[in-house]
């Protein structure tokens, strides 16, 4: 199939999937709770609720309200939230950029743990750095993202004051939330580069390599490791969908005002508008990176078109 | 008699998988003990003494003998709450990839074998899956389910079951394309006894392999609802759900998390080497992802 | 012209009212409750730690070191508009940028002066006001009548939208009547109009006018003691010290609202130097923060008390709770005192659900002891000797560290025969439709926080009265009481209605009677500072610790 083809199918498929998500994101968060009741006094006459209800349009049947849903989502225009009486666009952009920034950070110091130990124990497979490695990532795994969180604050934020515990604005807050999910991020990784090499060190060329009398460190790099990233870098680009599950805890722990948290206020105080955005503008983005991603392994090689 | 392209069993392969059967002795061991919870139990784990409330573990200062790992906030003895609460963090566990797995196994059957339509919705509903944020869909099922250990089960199957979809799928079609599909349609067998009979068993390795790395995850997945609240309810005890309760006395009574923290991280780490063992052994030159 | 006597002038007039047949006896009653109630609770109001704040604060000498004081609040605002929300973290925040009207005089709990310098009711649906002069506005514009009448106009009009207009519904209209003198025109006589007056801030009439609604949110400019400077959404709000400002001046030049929504986290902050106030410290972790020597954690005593109502009417069916021996068992199956020593900071039991700080409460009737034998005994001549099972619902009603509490109390329950399950709702509105649909029997928490209402009658009516949507319980006689209560001024004579209601109630026992709270606040060594009674920190009253 051609590279325009491909791109044309795959195209396609992400309209469909974001349709789909439309839809689930409409009827979870009209399902999940009434934002008349968060935005009004607990004693407000029902008079004057059902004058708001009717403002926001929510007593329209909710097969309209989709249908208006959708006609705006495609146009780009969410409404306001409700709770902030400002588009809930602004909002989100706003903080997309901090997420985004704390995702980067961490997915750099995920790398930075994650291949060497990877490539040293696919190097040096059943030797006690590859069992060390397997227990420190599953370490990694099992620890919760709140409980390493709150460690770091408390010995290096209370006790030792190298760090400030919590907030947003120089490059010493970034420190402690990036190392955190860093090392929520570091241990999949790990296992996938480890695996990757195996399998890549297992292969012909290398071995060819080997035969030839190439010194291992030539080996390792310019044949095993360079053919190793494609695989896990696609992998990798697709575990960017799972960030956001890892970014929620530590932004709520480490105060950190991004997106990921912005959209569990959203849920928990039944503001759709700024729910159904943020949904939606993050299907986008992971919806592109994995476009982009499946494409370039794509054409880089040929063994991985679906 | 299936066929397997497989090579076979030996004593040095064996003796290779010594991570995995350590793994599997730590792993029967808490199996056991949570099993066997309402014997081994020293003490109700619903029930406490306030008097008693918050009693470090034996071993230290002002610990108590009769709660050999304390007590909690409202004079629950620990270690029986520990136990029981093995019982309910593992058999969610368990449960929800059994769930898991067999919708996900069985929607990647379909979509693998007989392709076109059938494959195309159903891939495109696992995209829809795996783009969806967890935390919107947990927060979204458990508000309209209520939170239960029931509802917890639900939750993480219906957010599982992508995974197994895609791996089976791939190699679903793999397999169809192999020598010997052909030769069995040749011989005149029906789909259904192609699929049953031959292509399932070459796929239960890969589900199996997927499925123990998942209840480790799932473990942790649970702590995770549990600390925003989702969970398993009160007075119910669960890891995780200890995990975060126990959370804000990281600051002065530092065990009382470790012990949840600990019980997790063995048992992921035991459910890990065993996981790692079977794919060892089942599959040597792995195709598929860890 | 001071609190008192604003408040005992307005009395008066109030009483002439009522003999001239302008008003119901009701009316004037409402109006006792505003002006009177206070004072009973006023010498009952201490702050645990050292004599309570008056308002205003001298201005300390300048203690150099600390420049900014920080302020925790766990959940962002939607915005820095005054009159378009209805949260308390944003009312402590426009406290600091804006003025009121009036404000509560700390020692006294009654309200006094702020932007008005007095009121007086000058007919049943009339006050005329006189207000300060010389007040101007962050950005220079001047403080006038013209001013309130546009904020009670902005406030009332239904464009606008805000959310606080039914706590203004039973103003008319604003007439100015020269620049500093409004009158105020309520649609029917209005006694809490003066409670009100604490929570309505005011904002500059041409600067809304000229920016927008829009702009205003995001860029506030009031006549307060601090000055915006900036808002990091969903991180902090920066404040400066207002040095024009027409009163005592703050002791510290910034301030600081920061965002913390994990309550772990803010502790660590107060503890690591980054955070001097943080609210709602959990009960376990007073310990911790008063050993780690840089904090300490603070305790004052509020009115809100808490309560398990039993469907006793049977309004959602018939269940067990009926049987008036069924309910007092449940109060004699909890240990109310050991959950107050352990797992509580403090509390006031309530025997008859009236905390000690409201009028009437009659502080010889001895609250239930815990004796599950008696409740037991109890349950078995009612014919439950096999105990039976309770659909519990509760929430997160303001008691601290509610979970431990409420596991506590089921495990008790539990143990004498009534197997509670507790239903957790998370939103407070959901629990509260419920119970005015008559769907929440058979037990479900409540709390009430009287409205500021220092007065048995502020929870008794509309709690427990057989007319109340909130009441699952139905005594005539205890009706006839606090209607007679409410018919007279005399205090001696409500004292003595309200002690023979509250022998009923004791013994009737329509709820599980739980106690009234102790709000914890965790303080910074390096501030000196006392938690408000009302509950709204005043970072302008708090001064550096002078070692």
């Amino acid at each position: 199939m051609t590279l325009t083809a491909r791109l044309g199918r795959n195209l396609v498929r992400a309209v469909v999937v974001l349709f789909g998500i439309s839809v689930i994101t409409f009827v979870l968060s009209h399902v999940i709770g009434d934002p008349v009741s968060v935005l009004l006094p607990l004693d407000a006459p029902a008079s004057t609720r059902a004058s708001y209800r009717h403002e926001m349009g929510l007593d329209r049947p909710i097969a309209a309200q989709y249908l208006a849903f959708a006609e705006d989502t495609v146009q780009g225009r969410f409404g306001d939230s409700f709770l902030v009486k400002k588009p809930a666009i602004a909002l989100i952009a706003e903080r997309i950029p901090r997420t985004l920034l704390l995702t980067a950070a961490g997915m750099v110091i995920a790398v930075t743990i994650a291949f060497p130990l990877g490539i040293l124990s696919a190097y040096r497979r059943r030797s006690l750095v590859d069992s060390t490695s397997i227990a420190v990532a599953v370490a990694g795994a099992a620890i919760p993202i709140y409980w390493l969180g709150l460690m770091l604050q408390i010995a290096l934020g209370v006790h030792l004051h190298w760090l400030p515990p919590s907030g947003y604005g120089s490059w010493r807050h970034l420190v402690l939330p990036a190392f955190t999910l860093g090392v929520f991020l570091a241990p999949v990784t790990m296992r996938l580069v480890r695996s990757g090499m195996i399998e890549v060190l297992n292969q012909e060329y290398v071995r060819t390599a080997r035969a030839k009398g190439l010194p291992e460190g030539r080996v390792l790099l310019r044949h095993a490791f360079r053919n190793m990233l494609i695989p896990v870098l696609t992998v990798l680009g697709l575990q960017f969908g799972q960030l956001m599950g890892g970014a929620v805890i530590t932004e709520t722990v480490f105060a950190w005002p991004g997106v990921a948290s912005l959209v569990v206020q959203a849920i928990q105080s039944s503001d759709f508008p700024v729910t159904q955005a943020a949904v939606m503008i993050l299907a986008v983005i992971i919806l592109v990176v994995n476009l982009s991603v499946d494409t370039v392994a794509g054409t880089l090689d040929p063994r991985l078109r679906a | 008699m299936p066929l397997r392209p497989r090579a076979p069993v030996g004593w040095r392969r064996l003796r290779r998988l010594r991570g995995g059967l350590a793994g599997g002795a730590v792993l029967t061991l808490i199996v056991a003990a949570a099993a066997l919870a309402p014997w081994v139990a020293p003490h109700n784990p619903y029930v406490g003494r306030v008097i008693d409330r918050l009693l470090p573990p034996v071993w230290m200062d002002g610990g108590d003998p009769r709660y050999p790992l304390g007590t909690d906030q409202i004079g629950r003895d620990v270690l029986s709450r520990l136990l029981y609460g093995g019982r309910v963090s593992l058999s969610i566990a368990v449960l929800a990839v059994f769930v898991a797995g067999t919708v996900g196994l069985s929607l990647g059957l379909l979509a693998g074998f007989y392709r076109g339509r059938l494959d195309w919705t159903i891939s495109a509903a696992v995209d829809v899956m795996l783009t969806f944020p967890f935390v919107l869909l947990a927060l979204a099922t458990i508000a309209v389910l209520g939170p239960s250990v029931r509802n917890v089960v639900i939750v993480l199957g219906i957010t599982g079951w992508p995974i197994y979809t895609r791996v089976v799928r791939a190699e679903v079609i793999r397999l169809r394309a192999l020598e010997f599909t052909v030769a069995a349609r040749a011989i005149g067998l029906t789909n259904a006894r192609l699929l049953l009979r031959h292509i399932v068993p070459n796929l239960l390795n890969t589900v199996i392999v997927i499925a123990s790395l998942d209840i480790a995850r799932f473990i942790i997945v649970e702590a995770f609802l549990s600390y925003l609240g989702l969970g398993v309810q009160p007075p119910t005890p669960s890891w995780g759900g200890m995990l975060g309760d126990f959370r804000p006395f990281m600051f002065d009574r530092w065990w009382l998390p470790t012990f949840p923290g600990t019980a997790i991280f063995v048992t992921a780490l035991a459910v890990n080497l065993v996981g790692d063992g079977l794919r060892d052994y089942l599959d040597p030159q792995s195709r598929t992802s860890p | 012209m001071d609190a008192d006597t604003l408040a005992l002038e307005n009395l008066d007039r109030w009483w002439f009212f009522y003999r001239k047949g302008l008003i119901t006896r009701r009316e004037l009653f409402q109006a006792v409750l505003a002006a009177g109630s206070a004072a009973g609770a006023a010498g009952l109001v201490p702050a645990s730690t050292g004599a309570p704040r008056a308002w205003p604060v001298a201005r300390a000498a300048a203690a150099a070191a600390k420049d900014t004081v920080t302020l925790h609040l766990n959940s962002d605002l939607p915005n820095l508009d005054p009159h378009m929300h209805i949260l308390r973290e944003e009312i402590i925040t426009m406290y600091h940028m804006f003025n009121n009207l009036g404000t509560r005089d700390l020692k006294t709990m009654k309200i006094g002066p702020d932007l008005a310098t007095s009121w007086k009711i000058v007919s049943p649906t009339a006050w005329e006001m006189d207000l300060r002069q010389g007040v101007k506005f962050h950005n220079g514009d001047v403080f006038t009548a013209d001013t309130v009448k546009f904020n009670y106009d902005r406030v009332l009009n239904p464009a606008e939208k805000s959310p606080q207009r039914g706590n203004h519904d039973a103003i008319d209209h604003v007439e100015v009547l020269g620049p500093y003198k409004v009158r105020i025109v309520t649609k029917r006589p209005y006694p809490i109009f003066v409670e009100r007056l604490q929570n309505f801030q005011m904002v500059p009439e041409k600067y809304v006018k000229d920016k927008g609604d829009a702009y205003v949110a995001e860029h506030p400019v009031g006549t307060g003691p601090y000055k915006f400077v900036d808002w990091k959404r969903g991180s902090e709000i920066n404040v400066v010290r207002n040095d024009d400002y027409w009163g005592p001046k703050p002791a510290i030049p910034h301030a600081k609202f920061r965002i913390i929504t994990d309550v772990a986290t803010a502790v660590a902050e107060l503890l690591a130097g980054n955070v001097d106030i943080v609210r709602y410290v959990p009960t376990d972790q007073i310990a911790t923060i008063n050993r780690s020597g840089r904090a300490t954690a603070k305790v004052q005593k509020i009115l809100r008390v808490e309560y398990v109502a039993l469907d006793a009417a049977g309004r959602s069916g018939s269940n067990p709770f009926q049987d008036k021996r069924v309910r007092q068992a449940a109060n004699y199956a909890i240990d109310a005192d050991l959950y107050l020593k352990r797992l509580q900071p403090g509390g006031d039991r309530t025997p008859a659900a009236l905390n000690p700080m409201h009028f009437g409460f009659d502080p010889s009737i001895p609250p239930y002891a815990h004796d599950p034998d008696a409740a037991r005994k109890l349950l078995a001549e009612a014919g439950y000797k096999n105990g039976f099972d309770a659909r519990w619902l509760t929430s997160n009603l303001g008691m601290p560290s509610y979970q431990n509490v409420y596991d506590a109390m089921a495990q008790d329950l539990a143990g004498a025969g009534i197997r509670a399950k507790q239903q957790f709702i998370q939103a407070t509105q959901t629990l509260v439709d419920l119970i005015t649909s008559s769907k929440a029997g058979p037990m479900f928490g409540f709390s009430w926080g009287s409205y500021s209402v220092f007065d048995a009658d502020g929870l008794y009516w509309d709690c427990f009265h057989p007319t109340s949507n909130l009441s699952y319980w139905h005594h005539p006689r205890f009706a006839e009481l606090i209607e007679a209560a409410r018919g007279t001024i005399d205090p001696d004579l409500r004292r003595r209605f309200y002690a023979s209601a509250q022998k009923i109630v004791h013994e009737d026992a329509p709820v599980i009677f739980l106690w009234g709270f102790h709000s914890v606040f965790g303080a910074s060594t390096a501030i000196d500072w006392t938690p408000e009674p009302d509950e709204i920190v005043r970072l302008y009253n708090v001064r550096p610790h002078q070692a």
